[in-house]
């Protein structure tokens, strides 16, 4: 009887034990399930605004300099009027990023201030923070418990920022997020503005296993509060290709 | 060049991978009967091609201008076809030495609209309107970068000298442009680095000026281009929302000692501002202008110099992405009250497909830089179908 009792109280723990998993325990899961040194893509934005569409095509490359800081380099291949476009970002973790912009209509780099990480991706309903790697310490986690999501038993985790400055630097108060623990990948997710009143919604249409890694390469944000919405598709990924670090400088900019 | 430029059509057209655009434009004047300054369309042909460490590029302009009363004043007012290179060049990459060879647009300097170090491609002030291509006009040059860490170190030749097209010609005036001859080459080194977030340059040029000298001989006036050295300087740093930059450059022209009112003496002249990143959508750039004038002797002064010049220059800009953009641009001189403004309103109708209005308006007293240049005032529409 004392064995049955055992025997019980362990198969019972199981999902308790599971579901212990801390808020942050989740999301170094979600975070660092990768190692990339490089990644190279193309974009498809489709920016949506009262009704009319704007697509966008971007060939990224992005690599980690440091531990702690990236380089990236976006060229517009499309449309046309803003073919050769070319965006780079050199960040420092102590320090202020280097943001320069290309415009072949000017002929020239110039150099553009941070809008901070809340600041508008090429003007789309995604922000800097939006499509960057998340920094932990940044946020407090909690694990809410667990809740199916389009038939997937998904994590759901609340991320309050750290502090006043990521706050005011994200324009995020709380971001609730549901990560799928077959993947460790967000399926979905919502953010809500300083108010605390819901600003934009995350759908996560496609994630796709490229080189042994769940990468989320359809992503269509909403925001509820300007009706707006900006969908990201991702192709053509490739990690790890050794990408020259020549390519995150001003001279390959006008290249 | 008519011969070349059939030379290089066909082959554009042959390559099949050409871009560039149409544009439908109509410049009408400000001021009563709004004649046109311009009306009429363009294409624009360019080819781009890559081979391994070598780039070829080379855009035309095919412009058919129902009316063109720009620059001479005595040009016909009538239907014209005009082609002409916008840029074509021969671009060799090495590891660390790029090699540009040909008609090209050369920009020096980090601050808006007003860069005291960029003299070697010229303006158009007669076509001043939404595009920047539009109203600078490139040069034939040869043109080195070597790059090594965060520097850069840039060398420029340019064979032939071209001037501002100021649109203020004077009757029976002798235009006298420097002669063809290596001695009149102009030369210009700029040296580059970047150390803890802060950019910096340093250049120099000896050339000549973009705008003449008038200078009266016997009975008639030569408008005469005159050597100058150019030693500048600029840079910028960002904190935050903000990017500071200053630029500033000291010409030594040929009177030296400032006894020729014709001819401009020494002076200097800095800019100092900041962009502002007011939000995702909104950005301003405000700057301040000083130029002095030295070796300054009273009685051997051209009557429209002045001794100290302080001017500002402000630019808001609002862009709703996909959608549309509202920038502003002005500059001010605080002495003569002259000004110069430059709204443009563009809307994306399509990918591709935008739509410009806006004014370049020059106002002020007669005398005045900007008052001068009133008559190039005008309105402008155009419509721009890119692929």
């Amino acid at each position: 009887m004392k064995k049955l009792a055992l025997i019980l109280t362990v198969v019972l723990l199981i999902p308790l034990y599971s579901e212990e998993l801390t808020g942050r325990a989740v999301m170094e899961k979600v975070v660092n399930k990768t190692e990339w040194n490089d990644m190279e893509g193309e974009i498809t934005m489709k920016i949506m605004v009262r009704g009319r569409t704007r697509t966008r095509k971007i060939k990224m490359y992005s690599r980690k300099r440091t531990e702690q800081d990236s380089d990236m380099v976006m060229k517009f291949l499309y449309p046309p009027d803003i073919e050769g476009t070319a965006f780079l970002l050199i960040e420092h973790s102590k320090g202020e990023d280097e943001r320069y912009l290309y415009l072949p209509a000017l002929r020239r780099i110039k150099r553009i201030a941070a809008s901070g990480k809340g600041g508008a991706f090429m003007g789309s309903d995604f922000s800097y923070y939006d499509i960057g790697k998340p920094k932990l310490k940044d946020w407090k986690y909690r694990n809410l418990g667990f809740v199916k999501f389009n038939s997937i038993k998904c994590y759901r985790i609340e991320a309050v920022p750290s502090g006043p400055k990521i706050e005011k630097d994200t324009k995020y108060s709380k971001i609730i997020h549901w990560v799928d623990p077959n993947r460790w990948s967000i399926v979905h997710a919502e953010y809500y503005d300083r108010t605390a009143t819901l600003w934009k919604v995350l759908y996560v249409k496609e994630i796709k296993k490229i080189e042994d890694i769940w990468f989320q390469t359809d992503l269509l944000m909403k925001n509820v509060l300007s009706g707006s919405q900006s969908e990201m598709e991702f192709e053509a990924i490739k990690i790890n290709q050794r990408i020259s670090k020549e390519l995150f400088t001003k001279r390959y900019l006008v290249q | 060049m008519r011969k070349l430029i059939a030379l290089l059509f066909p082959l554009i057209l042959v390559s099949g991978d050409f871009h560039g655009y149409l544009k439908f434009f109509a410049h009408p004047k400000l001021t009563l009967p709004y004649s046109f300054d311009r009306y009429g369309t363009r294409l624009q042909l360019s080819m781009k091609k890559k081979r391994k460490n070598i780039d070829f590029f080379a855009s035309f302009d095919f412009d058919l201008d129902e009316r063109n009363s720009t620059g001479v004043p005595s040009e016909p007012r009538s239907s014209v076809l005009k082609i002409y290179p916008v840029e074509a060049y021969i671009r060799f990459h090495f590891s660390s030495v790029d090699l540009k060879l040909g008609k090209q647009f050369v920009f020096w300097g980090r601050t808006d609209w007003v860069n005291p170090t960029d003299n070697i491609t010229p303006w158009d002030y007669t076509n001043m309107t939404a595009e920047i291509e539009d109203y600078r006009i490139s040069v034939t040059a040869a043109k080195m970068d070597w790059y090594f860490g965060t520097s850069s170190l840039e060398f420029v030749f340019v064979p032939f000298f071209r001037p501002n097209k100021a649109g203020m010609e004077i009757t029976g005036a002798k235009t006298i442009l420097p002669e063809q001859k290596p001695e009149n080459w102009q030369e210009g080194v700029r040296f580059s680095f970047s150390v803890g977030g802060l950019n910096f340059s340093t250049s120099y040029l000896r050339g000549f000026e973009l705008f003449p000298s008038v200078i009266p001989e016997s009975s008639v006036l030569n408008i005469e281009y005159k050597p100058q050295q150019v030693f500048g300087a600029d840079f910028d740093y960002a904190i935050g929302r903000f990017v500071f930059k200053g630029e500033g450059a000291y010409y030594l022209t040929q009177d030296r000692e400032g006894y020729n009112p014709f001819v401009r003496n020494p002076h200097l002249e800095y800019v100092l501002g900041a962009d502002w990143n007011i939000s995702n959508n909104l950005t301003l750039n405000l700057q301040f202008i000083e130029n002095r004038v030295f070796k300054w002797r009273e009685g051997f002064m051209n009557p429209m110099e002045r001794r100290k010049r302080d001017s500002a220059s402000g630019m808001i800009s609002y862009k709703k992405e996909g959608y549309y953009n509202l920038r502003f641009i002005g500059i001010y001189n605080f002495g003569d009250g002259d000004y110069f403004l430059l709204p443009v309103f563009t809307y994306e109708i399509s990918d591709g497909v935008n739509m410009y209005i806006g004014a370049s308006i020059f106002e002020g007293p007669e005398p005045s830089i900007f008052g001068r240049s009133k008559k190039l005032s005008k309105a402008f529409i155009e419509i721009k179908y890119s692929f």
